[in-house]
């Protein structure tokens, strides 16, 4: 009778440890599992579906990976000119030739001089790039956005990310319509954000940090009445100082919104924490609305010293389309030492949380959730804190999942971590998966 | 048809009562239904999966059967991202190696994507940022590189020593 194998991570079919690798990254891979023993050295030597994140590698580590990997099995790369990788894109370009990287279908380049981005852009041109995503540093030039422009009107890519200044956008976007899918830009005009839609008929996803409207005038917002661009089902404002009025004009463009997420400007003196109007709009306006996550900073000219009083703003949350028909729930801060509240929809949207240790903040919600629970900071990665503040205020000690223990010393500090797990006032703050940058 | 059950068998000779619903989540047993015309009375053979594991694919499905569609497999520029675990999930899967290596194949076996890639990520996850004797220590993986393919491995990273 055949025993029975307990299957193991060494037993698995090929095709299965392939599919495993996909989740890896190529340092784990090659600095790693490659050495474990002969079947995973060949198995990584067979992958063809890298990608190449070297943006955080050490020296070593960069050159170690670009000795060992075969240009054609790299489906992405990342590179970065960012501080602790200076010259690091030039370097990698002096290695290999983009034509090497024969599978490649999505490329990033952070904080890019503009210059070299130039160079890039021109080797780059003949590759089958579905996404294309970069940061630059320094002034683009007209030769730079004739190539953006050539870019977003190649018929491979889909999908774009840069950092546009407003008024660059209308020379992106001058050319024959593109068929990208998602992009995200910086700052755009009011009549940029119409050209984007415009050239861009099958744009799904749009992400900007903000529209300016000083470019609206009374005859261009007549004559954008009655223009839909029904394309667009997911749209954000990264950083936005729109008011209430402006925000729901050019939300009203886009009808087909099933995701919707808004975050201001921290000191904008535009208020847009009335649910009431909210409710209306979408209601009128966005009726296939699905998600709306956001953040909303309010300055308080006022002090608030109660409970009842944050409830009051906190109540048009509380109607039967928020809580019943929708299912958002939102949560009010209030920091009284900052004279600032934050609104937020659960979880908490933007990925970095500033923690004050403030002991008279008032935090309350429209969600039986309780304010501390772990799911409320779900998509937080990283997380600041000022210790400075934490120790004159008593704070002794973080103390972490992995039982690390880092006492309160210094000035000044920054932690960054991967997941949090528990925040409360105190004198402790539970934290899971820590990791001290 | 909301409520319709059809039987399914393990290979230990368990039979399952399982709604229709929740069994087409499996793109295998999907195919069976509709492709080869199977009478709802008929009992289906699951000739590579023990009850231990079917009784876990069944919660997972029937806890995920309203889950939206994921992304075609071919999409190349769908990202995979190892924290994309629910919290639900992670629960579901603290359970030995063994049993999660079984599940993978149950996953493959059965086509049921979003098992597969959730059951994927977590051994990732165990694997990522490891040293290599970390990972042999992990899973229990015996090193059987020769001398003379250690030194050759050494001198791969001693290549980069002097850049």
């Amino acid at each position: 009778m055949p025993t029975k194998v307990i299957p193991s991570l060494r037993t698995l079919p090929v095709e299965l440890l392939y599919r495993i690798l996909e989740y890896l990254d190529v340092q784990t891979i090659l600095l790693s599992l490659r050495k474990v023993c002969t079947k995973f050295y060949t198995i990584t030597e067979n992958f063809d579906r890298y990608k190449l994140d070297l943006s955080s590698s050490t020296k070593h580590d960069f050159h170690l990976i670009c000795h060992l990997i075969h240009p054609e099995s790299v489906m992405s790369i990342i590179v970065s000119d960012g501080e602790k990788t200076p010259g690091q894109i030039k370097l990698f370009f002096s290695l290999f030739q983009i034509q090497q990287f024969i599978r490649l279908r999505s490329l990033t380049l952070n904080h890019i001089d503009c210059k070299d981005l130039n160079e890039i852009l021109h080797d780059i041109l003949h590759c089958s790039l579905l996404s294309l995503s970069f940061h630059t540093r320094g002034k683009r030039n007209k030769s730079t956005l004739r190539l953006l422009s050539m870019f977003t009107t190649r018929s491979s890519l889909r999908q774009l990310s840069i950092n546009t200044h407003a008024h660059h956008v209308a020379e992106i976007f001058s050319s024959i319509q593109s068929n990208l899918q998602h992009l995200n830009i910086g700052t755009c005009t009011y009549e940029e954000y119409h050209k984007i839609l415009r050239h861009c008929p099958h744009l799904r996803t749009l992400i900007i940090d903000d529209c300016w409207m000083t470019d609206i005038g009374e005859t261009n917002s007549i004559g954008s009445r009655g223009i839909f661009y029904p394309q667009l089902i997911s749209l954000t404002f990264k950083d936005t100082n729109r008011s209430m009025i402006q925000l729901h004009l050019l939300l009203s463009f886009t009808p087909s919104l099933t995701y919707l997420k808004l975050i201001n400007f921290p000191f904008a003196h535009n208020s847009l924490i009335d649910g009431y109007q909210w409710e209306i709009f979408i209601k009128r306006k966005l009726l296939l609305l699905k998600k709306f996550e956001f953040l909303f900073h309010q300055q308080l000219l006022r002090t608030y010293n109660s409970s009842s009083d944050i409830e009051s703003l906190l109540l048009p949350f509380r109607t039967s389309f928020w809580l019943e028909e929708k299912h958002w729930f939102v949560i009010c801060d209030y920091i009284k030492s900052c004279h600032q509240t934050k609104f937020y929809s659960i979880p908490y949207c933007p990925i970095s949380f500033d923690y004050h240790l403030d002991p008279d903040h008032i935090s309350l919600s429209t969600s039986m959730i309780k304010t501390y629970d772990p799911i409320i900071l779900d998509n937080v990665h990283c997380l600041s804190l000022n210790l400075t503040e934490l120790k004159s205020k008593g704070m002794r000690k973080l103390v972490c999942s992995n039982n690390l223990i880092v006492q309160v010393e210094q000035a000044s500090y920054h932690f960054e971590i991967n997941r949090i797990g528990m925040c409360e006032t105190g004198n402790e703050i539970g934290l899971r998966n820590f990791c001290r940058v | 048809m909301a409520g319709h059950k059809i039987k399914l068998q393990s290979n230990d000779g368990d039979i399952f009562d399982v709604e229709v619903e929740i069994a087409k989540l499996s793109i295998t047993i999907k195919t069976m239904l509709e492709d080869l015309s199977m009478n709802e009375e008929e009992i289906i053979p699951l000739p590579n999966i023990n009850s231990a594991i079917f009784k876990k694919v069944i919660q997972w499905t029937t806890h995920h059967k309203d889950d939206p569609p994921l992304p075609p497999e071919d999409d190349e520029n769908r990202e995979k991202n190892t924290n994309d675990i629910s919290s639900w999930d992670q629960e579901f899967l603290k359970v030995d190696q063994g049993t999660l290596f079984e599940l993978i194949l149950a996953a493959n076996y059965l086509d049921i994507k979003g098992l597969l890639d959730v059951t994927c990520t977590s051994v990732a996850n165990m694997i990522k940022g490891k040293t290599s004797e970390e990972i042999r220590q992990t899973f229990n993986i015996k090193n059987d590189f020769t001398p003379q393919e250690e030194e050759q491995i050494k001198k791969e990273n001693e290549w980069c020593e002097n850049k």
